[in-house]
């Protein structure tokens, strides 16, 4: 059977713009929340955030968005994109020079791409809005296909020229993983070489506001305590945006051309709570079931496991559901856990390829992230090894856990490549 | 005949323009702003080339400024890409405010093709016709 391993990565996330800031952040446990300015009025029910920095996208005509560099897109392109879209060309470009493959190694049957994205409900609307007001054929169509949620595959395959496999994956908050699991499938059953998983969200207020009402959101106003999944007082979750690019590569493939490997995308498994729209089961069913599937398709028990990078979004419910899982599902063994959330806020589509990639890091530099701002655990949380600071430990091997709307839950199994 | 314009082009449409156009050259700006005032046919060429040059990459903007450029295929030998080229066509329609039906722009395939077909709408008889397509 064949084998696949990460070889690259590229970040345009709330606690670094590249790999190095990024990792310096895991490790000292930097969280990249604020006091989001578009939330200061008293009407805002909430006041944190999680936005990404150096890119400009508030404006809803693409050729005014600006990077901290010039990421060298024609204008007829910027037409078409999303911001999500166009944080992704700096994870891209990025994580192509981490692996040190070029344009031209990517464009070939061999290699695909999949993304995860919620699409862009800022342009969507703009689009939409102009439609209504000036009328039907005075909409751009360069904004019709920067409002489609598939607008990330479409611009990134026509740009890098791929022309293996292709699809974006919309499960909300297990987006990113599907994409993943889909494309270690994708390698292991011969169909591609490699693999460019990319997933995206938007950074804007709309983005953010929605879930306000569903009462997700933390509302509290300090920074430093909002996102803090498995603490006691935990009121919410805190949005957050931007991309991340991961490329995964058939083994004997990246060896032979001298690859760096980070870690080895050893397999997973996915499962359905069949419960409620948004709400978790209770006792996290689904989420273990996932657990168990994702240890049988990598051949291991769950007393392999030295780290469950856990979902935990800080909300009252997903975090006891994950722990009930967790519960279930390592009745002998305390691997170490910790949810990255707590330094990043939760990026839906983009969470489950985010702190996938924070996990090969920590794979690849021998440390585990603590789990950041708990202050006092919750009591539920009795009996598990959850760290409070980062520790460094060498990982054999992790599960980085994803759980979605609709009671989508999905695992994914990473080990240190020998 | 100012009757009809003012109908056609009434004054609050002038900063509109300019912002339809905000990404043109000044000069074509300034033409096309003229140009709703007095409906004078001496530039549209100016305008037409100046829209077209705004969506253009560029690297392939000096074509446009050289001798035989008014019969260069946009599509086929500029390689203007066929979405822009909706662009282009959109915001020539907003311009002179015309709706130019899809049979008349299939057979649109060169700058003098926009030109010659925009100002033939715009004979002293066809004023009433393009009115009519608002």
């Amino acid at each position: 059977m064949r084998r696949v391993v990460v070889t690259g990565l590229g970040f345009l996330t709330c606690i670094g713009n590249d790999k190095a800031t990024v990792t310096k952040n895991l490790e000292e446990l930097n969280h990249g929340i604020i006091l989001y300015p578009p939330f200061k009025d008293a009407t805002k029910p909430v006041k944190v955030a999680a936005p990404i920095k150096g890119f400009f996208t508030d404006s809803h005509d693409p050729e005014d968005w600006t990077a901290p560099y010039d990421l060298k897109l024609s204008s007829s392109t910027m037409r078409g994109l999303a911001p999500h879209v166009f944080y992704s060309y700096h994870t891209m470009g990025q994580a192509l020079e981490d692996s040190g493959l070029s344009r031209e190694d990517i464009s070939c049957p061999e290699t695909g791409l999949f993304t995860a994205s919620s699409g862009s409900g800022f342009m969507q609307y703009h689009a939409l809005t102009n439609l209504h007001k000036r009328g039907i054929m005075r909409t751009s169509p360069g904004r019709v296909i920067g409002s489609i949620v598939g607008t990330l595959n479409f611009n990134l395959t026509a740009s890098y020229k791929i022309k293996g496999s292709s699809a974006g994956f919309v499960s909300a908050c297990s987006s990113s993983a599907h994409a993943l699991g889909y494309a270690l499938d994708e390698i292991k059953l011969n169909r591609q070489d490699r693999m460019i998983v990319v997933g995206g969200e938007d950074c804007s207020y709309e983005n953010f506001i929605v879930f306000a009402n569903m009462r997700a959101l933390s509302t509290s106003t300090d920074p430093s305590k909002a996102s803090r999944p498995f603490d006691r007082d935990r009121n919410g979750f805190v949005p957050t945006g931007g991309a991340v690019t991961m490329i995964l590569e058939e083994e004997s493939i990246a060896r032979k051309r001298g690859a760096k490997i980070y870690a080895e995308f050893a397999g997973w498994g996915q499962a359905t709570d069949g419960y409620h729209p948004t709400k978790p089961h209770p006792e996290g069913l689904g989420l273990a079931a996932a657990m168990k599937k994702a240890l049988k398709s990598a051949q291991l028990t769950s007393e392999s496991i030295d780290y469950i990078n856990a979902h935990a979004t800080s909300t009252p419910s997903g975090d006891d559901a994950e722990i009930r899982a967790i519960k279930t599902v390592f009745p002998n063994t305390r691997p170490a856990i910790s949810s990255t959330k707590g330094l990043t806020g939760h990026g839906l589509s983009l969470s489950s390829v985010m702190e996938s990639a924070f996990s090969v890091i920590a794979v690849k530099d021998k440390f585990i992230p603590g789990s950041a701002h708990i202050e006092n655990l919750d009591p539920k949380a009795e009996g598990l090894n959850i760290l409070r600071e980062t520790k460094n430990a060498s990982i054999g091997c992790l599960i980085s856990n994803s759980s979605g709307f609709g009671g989508s839950n999905v695992s994914l199994i990473f080990k240190a490549y020998s | 005949m100012s009757d009809d314009k003012e109908k056609l082009f009434p004054a609050e449409s002038s900063s509109q323009l300019r912002e339809l156009l905000k990404r043109c050259d000044p000069k074509v700006i300034e033409a096309a702003v003229q140009f709703q005032k007095t409906g004078s046919s001496e530039n549209i060429f100016f305008i037409v080339q100046g829209i077209l040059e705004r969506f253009l990459e560029p690297e392939l903007r000096p074509k446009l400024h050289e001798p035989g450029s008014e019969t260069i295929d946009l599509i086929e030998e500029l390689g203007v890409d066929s979405l822009d080229m909706v662009e282009v066509v959109s915001t020539i329609e907003e311009t002179f405010k015309l709706s130019i039906p899809n049979e008349d722009l299939l057979a649109m395939k060169t700058l003098k093709d926009i030109n010659d077909y925009i100002k033939s709408r715009f004979t002293a008889d066809s004023l009433v016709t393009a009115t009519s397509n608002v």
